[in-house]
């Protein structure tokens, strides 16, 4: 079994995120007296970065578990996903504007989904890769297809989809 | 999708604050303020200036304060929708700005309506039928349009409406009507009337975006995945819509971001010459008169639409379009 989190240093970054929203949310709430404009925009403002900054916090707390046969997250709650009950894989990029080097160049998100369960992971969690990895190789033995971009974006973090069912996880007919 | 969101519109706030920063400053940079335009033409006409007034007005309008006061009142009005007090009319900018608004936001609309409604087909069948008569007919419609000047365009509509058919197509209603209160006779009015510009401001960006859907329209058929798709028997409509023409829309999404700021300036030269009701002829003038505070408005409005679109077309794009990341690492 494999356990991975969230490493600290990648949180810095939305915690100060979701501070710098909630200032300038309540800042303005506490300094403009109060009209409905003024309450909608930057009252939204502030419910957006507070839940942001909740959900940065529990990915604080989160731990992901993986196993040849299921991939379990204990966080605020417990889920468990078992690799044959993936019906559902995407994988994208968010880019950023501008030259790459200031921002950084952007993150990916996976999502699976199956039994009623769903999980998002971010590329800034540990061993990411490895988890997409297994994802794209159970997708791939429970008889469903990729998307065209999700297939690319394997390849970009060096995992060959097509070549999931291959040698490496031969399907288990023994 | 929520970190993306959090992250673009953190991005949005520091923009719109040195934006505001750098309008107010522009609106100061001219030498001098409304104030002392006012008493060099009270001189010019020979009348005396009664200095108590002047001093009164200015300490009325803050513009004895600090600079940096005078942005963070300003500031705090714009957040509380006080877009300050136009000198030269001598009326909040808010009532200044009164209808023109809802006519420009009108003007747009239909504007924007009128330019997919037509591009979007066209630009598909000139792709799809490349280099057939049709599609000659709109690569002449499109490059007309992309190189007659909106404004001459006017002019001509103008001319010879009067001369074939002794109208007269400028203002967004009839003359009894403007001024009056709304009732339906002055509704049906404008849409009489909203045509001719509408037809005039969107002949060019139609044309551009024919041209535009087209190329990316051309570019996506000619990929492997639709002759396999055609290899497949996939029918041929379905080939076109189901992804050719997904990928083609991103630059409608993406003219999101240009089409509001119109929504403000409304295509100022055509208003002029056609003598529309619009914001644009009266930021011209705000411009002219230096009336900072109106010609300040408009020109933050402005920029905070520009801003808005593009976090707008950003999101939407992320929706729509899966990305692929092409080389290099994404941060972690």
């Amino acid at each position: 079994m494999i356990v991975l989190r969230y490493p600290s240093r990648a949180l810095v970054g939305d915690y100060l995120r979701s501070g710098a929203g909630l200032v300038v949310g309540l800042g303005v709430l506490i300094v403009v007296p109060p009209n409905i404009p003024v309450v909608v925009i930057f009252g939204g403002i502030a419910v957006l970065f507070g839940v942001f900054g909740l959900r940065t916090l529990q990915r604080q707390k989160l731990e992901v578990a993986l196993t040849e046969n299921e991939i379990a997250c204990r966080g605020l709650g417990t889920k468990v996903l078992a690799w044959s009950d993936l019906d559902f894989m995407r994988l994208r990029y968010f880019g950023r504007r501008g030259k790459r080097g200031v921002f950084g160049a952007g993150f990916m998100e996976l999502k699976l989904k199956g039994a009623g369960t769903a999980f998002t992971f971010e590329s800034s969690l540990e061993g990411f890769e490895k988890v997409a990895e297994m994802a794209a190789r159970s997708y791939k033995n429970n008889g469903l297809s990729l998307d065209p971009a999700t297939a690319s974006n394997l390849i970009d973090l060096g995992i060959d989809s097509d070549a999931a069912v291959g040698c490496d996880s031969p399907p288990n007919v023994l | 999708m929520l970190s993306y969101f959090a992250r673009r519109l953190l991005v949005m706030i520091p923009t719109l604050l040195v934006i505001s920063l750098v309008v107010f400053f522009i609106i100061q940079l001219p030498p001098g303020d409304y104030l002392e335009t006012l008493i060099a033409e009270e001189q010019a006409r020979g009348e005396t200036v009664d200095q108590e007034r002047i001093a009164f007005l200015r300490e009325q309008y803050g513009l004895d304060k600090p600079m940096i006061e005078q942005y963070w009142i300003w500031l705090l009005g714009l957040l509380q929708g006080d877009l300050g007090y136009s000198f030269e009319f001598e009326l909040p900018v808010v009532e200044v700005i009164g209808d023109r608004f809802w006519f420009t936001v009108v003007l747009a609309l239909a504007t924007t309506l009128f330019t997919y409604i037509l591009s979007f087909p066209i630009g598909i069948y000139s792709a799809v039928r490349q280099y057939s008569v049709g599609d000659y007919a709109a690569t002449f419609v499109g490059y007309f349009g992309l190189a007659m000047p909106n404004f001459l365009f006017a002019l001509v509509l103008l001319y010879y409406a009067n001369v074939w058919f002794g109208l007269s197509i400028g203002g967004l209603m009839d003359p009894q009507y403007i001024g009056a209160p709304w009732t339906v006779d002055k509704v049906i009015s404008v849409i009489n009337h909203l045509w001719i510009p509408m037809l005039v401001i969107g002949t060019s960006g139609t044309a551009a975006m024919i041209r535009r859907l087209r190329a990316n329209m051309l570019d996506e058929l000619q990929r492997q995945y639709v002759i396999t798709a055609r290899a497949k028997g996939l029918s041929p409509m379905k080939i076109i819509l189901k992804y050719p023409l997904r990928l083609a829309l991103n630059p409608f999404i993406a003219d999101i971001g240009m089409i509001l700021p119109q929504v403000v300036s409304g295509a100022a030269l055509v208003s002029v010459v056609m003598d529309l009701p619009t914001n644009g002829p009266l930021l011209l003038r705000s411009l002219q008169s230096q009336d900072m505070y109106l010609a300040g408005a408009f020109l933050m409005f402005e920029a905070t639409l520009v801003v808005i679109g593009v976090f707008i077309s950003d999101i939407l794009l992320a929706m729509l379009d899966p990305r692929i990341r092409l080389g290099g690492a994404s941060s972690k």
